[in-house]
């Protein structure tokens, strides 16, 4: 949806919302670059309400006609009104709206959270790696936070499918196996045979059913140059599951090249999951978490296979759909290869 | 004139960076026809390649097939892997060799399910050279276009 689009709609809305807001104006609207499952603007809001001038800037996240991940923008909005106001920073929402009669498809808007940045690049260079591990650090206890959340306290339990501690496992593997298969335009052998493996060594239950942002990971956040983080952001993959599984998508080297040592270009790896673990208190066996990265490898893959197909039948031409599918694909191979071969070098 | 199309693509897209990009005065449209130039560097780096890529790994699955045959225990995947080991190339059209790979590719996913189950040091002989291929298989598919992305959306900060 174009920019300009955006600016009537959106007025429109607000009347309906705040059918006592005066002088509505929308001023700047900005697309804001990437993310391949919502469409994302930042939209300048402007109105009188009583005797008070208000003026902010909002974020509007609707559903793509064709995204890449079949999530529903109420879990994103449901997240977001979960934590709002707890140890894990998220800005506050406003509306969810699934009526298309406003913008086609459902979206939700909330709060913008201005002055601050999200893309991990920015750590290798000065200000941002002056404070990029002080950022890690604070990242690894959020993240530890989100996993030790009871889904019950913050009113999440009976809004998603609650998993027995020893099935958490399956219910990814299967799903995104399913994905993968449903979506693939060339045979993945390398994808089939990791699935095979993982089926054939599953890990052990979950020690705990918990929150699972389902893409905790560098460019998913917003950081500042004091080194704070301001919000997490991109909870369209939340569910409940295994802890394990956040940590093993954040450690996953994709959102680590070219440094893969270094969990989101932040802190070294092995801190990090200390880090993790002491938050927590929760363990990450070696093995178990080989198990789950292992997995966010073919989670990962599974959408940037996803990415190509929707690209390739042209039904979302964003050259950045083509992109991740072309060049995400191509280092998920190479890492997903490097994680077979290792393992299979000690079993030999 | 013959095109020559790795030429035709990077004036293209060096056209579109040096002198369209700078006259986008938006972020967003300005990094989506970067990524739009990118992306004829990946169709230009790939395209004197495609032929030889497809050829080569068809040649070295083929090769594989006729090797495992005296391992494989299942008569249906034997007769699998004879049939796909002496297809050959009729037709170099890319689509054409495609569709070859991946009659090719989908013998190799079952000989290695199968091999998996297979004790003995002929069914590691066999998995070793599967992996083997799995790690050309990665090669042949690198693009080296990602570390331009990285130095791109560097440049934009």
């Amino acid at each position: 949806m174009l920019e300009s689009e955006i600016v009537d709609r959106f007025k429109a809305y607000i009347s309906h919302k705040i059918p006592d807001a005066q002088n509505i104006e929308i001023g700047t609207v900005n697309r804001i670059f990437g993310g391949a499952s919502r469409e994302t603007f930042s939209i300048e809001l402007n109105y009188r309400f009583e005797v008070e001038e208000v003026s902010q800037r909002v974020i509007l996240r609707r559903e793509f006609e064709n995204g890449i991940i079949e999530t529903v923008t109420t879990t994103e909005f449901q997240a977001y009104k979960a934590f709002y106001n707890t140890d894990v920073p998220v800005p506050r929402v406003m509306w969810c709206e699934q009526d298309p009669k406003w913008f086609d498809t459902p979206f939700f808007v909330m709060e913008e959270i201005t002055g601050c940045e999200n893309a991990h690049r920015l750590f290798t260079d000065p200000p941002y790696n002056a404070v990029r591990e002080k950022i890690g650090e604070t990242f690894c206890r959020i993240m530890a936070t989100i996993a030790t959340t009871d889904p019950e306290n913050v009113g999440l339990y009976d809004k998603l499918d609650v998993p027995a501690p020893d099935e958490c496992w399956k219910r990814e593997l299967d799903y995104w196996e399913a994905d993968s298969i449903k979506n693939e335009q060339e045979p993945q052998p390398l994808l089939r045979s990791a699935i095979r493996r993982l089926r054939r060594n599953p890990p052990p239950p979950a020690q705990k059913i918990a929150v699972v942002h389902g893409d905790m990971r560098a460019c998913n956040f917003l950081f500042n140059q004091a080194g704070e983080i301001k919000a997490i952001l991109d909870w369209e993959m939340m569910h409940v599951g295994d802890p394990l599984e956040d940590l093993a998508w954040s450690l996953n080297i994709l959102w680590s090249w070219p440094e893969p040592d270094r969990l989101g270009l932040m802190i070294p790896r092995e801190r990090a999951i200390r880090i993790w673990e002491e938050t927590s208190g929760f363990k990450a066996d070696p093995e178990a978490l080989y198990w789950w990265e292992l997995f966010t490898s073919v989670k990962a893959t599974a959408i940037w296979i996803s990415m190509a197909k929707i690209y390739m039948t042209g039904s979302n031409t964003d050259p950045l759909i083509s992109f991740g599918g072309l060049w995400a694909g191509d280092l998920q191979r190479r890492i997903l290869l490097q994680q077979m071969e290792e393992k299979h070098e000690t079993e030999l | 004139m013959r095109p020559n199309c790795e030429y035709i693509l990077n004036t293209s897209a060096m056209l579109l960076a040096t002198k369209f990009m700078p006259q986008l005065t938006e972020e967003m449209g300005q990094k989506e026809l970067g990524l739009t130039t990118l992306l004829l560097d990946v169709v230009s780096e790939e395209f004197d390649r495609a032929a030889s890529r497809r050829i080569e790994e068809n040649k070295g699955l083929r090769k594989l097939f006729s090797e495992a045959v005296s391992v494989v225990e299942d008569n249906t995947l034997k007769n699998r892997l004879k049939e796909a080991a002496d297809l050959v190339e009729d037709d170099f059209r890319i689509s054409a060799l495609d569709k070859l790979n991946t009659d090719l590719f989908l013998v190799l996913i079952d000989l290695h399910s199968h091999i998996e189950t297979l004790e003995g040091d002929d069914a590691r002989i066999i998995e070793k050279a599967i992996w083997q291929e799995l790690d050309a298989y990665t090669k042949r598919r690198e693009f080296m276009v990602w570390e331009r992305w990285w130095a791109m959306m560097a440049a934009s900060d």
